[in-house]
């Protein structure tokens, strides 16, 4: 049966799928902790825990407090429009807080692990080759940042952008008869 | 599915009508008034066990609240799909909007198409005026003071005036 769904709906199901997935990602990584002997793999799996506890602390909490808001449909016009407003600009916030987070963490994570086996791996000139390695990886990693933080700002503006900018106005015009 | 329990079915039927109005208030196209109308009784259906009496306020005051949010709120937002996922809504007597006929249809329509052309927000004060409530309750559904109803009302007023003088 097809299903329909009004924005704030689509909004708590995208925020569970994301809830479903880290969780999911934390339990996998701790299994993976106590199985795994390698101690590249076991860090590995660290970084994936604390991105994962990171995200349920700090992401999801933001992302669902909004939505959360965005549901009460009893207050008054005035007090729905505006919680619409701030629920719905906290979760542009979480949303793009946390493109930027994960891009930058996975860059974190891969240039760590080069660098360390770069150290204790090469010496002399085939060290001096890693770390030029190591160096681009840095530029490259600070230009698909820039990218990712244009890409996600103007994804997230044409997702919800049309939709807040239109709230506001409905809050302003409220305000206005003040 | 759950089933709807009497007392919100009751409440449906006694206060269709001014669910309807409001539909058509901010809905042109038939099909687009019915999916209004199914996300009102979906937000109702989900507001209600929130739903507290309060002393000198009226149900119809909590009633127009939820129907204005959610058609305010949320009616850009709208994508057209055959069915909803609302729980008990499926079910749902299918009412036909009143007619608009008789020797007051031009007027009516004419009407009508002028509101059509105010904003959501000066929509809601046209409904709430056209639906005789008071000052006080409607300051109460807006969220605004009486004062302020008084002069946005003015307003309101003065542009419709504006808007049934001049050529569409």
């Amino acid at each position: 049966m097809e299903t329909k769904q009004n924005s704030i709906g689509r909004l708590r199901r995208n925020a569970r799928w994301e809830l479903g997935f880290t969780l999911m990602l934390l339990v996998g990584s701790t299994i993976g902790f106590f199985y795994v002997k390698s101690l590249e793999t076991r860090t590995m799996l660290i970084w994936l825990i604390l991105i994962s506890l990171v995200s349920l602390g700090s992401y999801h909490r933001h992302m669902l407090s909004g939505i959360r808001g965005l549901s009460e449909v009893g207050a008054t016009i005035h007090a729905h429009v505006a919680q619409q407003v701030a629920g719905i600009r906290q979760i542009l916030e979480a949303s793009y807080r946390s493109s930027v987070w994960v891009v930058f963490s996975t860059f974190g994570i891969v240039l760590f692990f080069a660098l360390y086996k770069a150290l204790t791996q090469y010496s002399g000139r085939l060290l001096l080759i890693q770390l030029v390695g190591v160096g681009l990886g840095c530029v490259i990693a600070v230009v698909v940042s820039r990218f990712t933080r244009r890409v996600a700002r103007q994804m997230l503006q044409d997702l919800y952008g049309r939709h807040l900018d239109r709230l506001e106005a409905t809050l302003r015009e409220l305000n206005h008869s003040e | 599915m759950l089933a709807a329990p009497p007392d919100f079915l009751a409440l449906l039927n006694e206060y269709q009508p001014l669910l309807r109005r409001v539909c058509r208030l901010y809905c042109a196209a038939a099909d687009d008034q019915q999916d209004l109308y199914q996300e009102i009784v979906g937000q109702l259906w989900q507001a209600w066990p929130r739903y507290q009496p309060r002393p000198n306020v009226k149900l119809s005051t909590w009633l127009y609240r939820v129907a204005l949010n959610v058609a305010i709120s949320d009616l850009r937002q709208r994508r057209r799909r055959p069915t909803s996922a609302h729980p008990g809504t499926d079910r749902l007597p299918d009412v036909p909007l009143p007619p608009v006929d008789g020797p007051d249809a031009d007027d009516l329509h004419q009407l009508y198409q002028a509101i059509n052309r105010l904003s959501d927000v000066d929509k809601a004060f046209v409904l709430l005026y056209l639906e005789e409530r008071t000052y006080e309750e409607m300051a109460d559904i807006l969220g605004i003071t009486q004062n302020n109803v008084r002069v946005k009302m003015h307003r309101v007023q003065e542009k419709l005036r504006q808007l049934l003088t001049q050529p569409a």
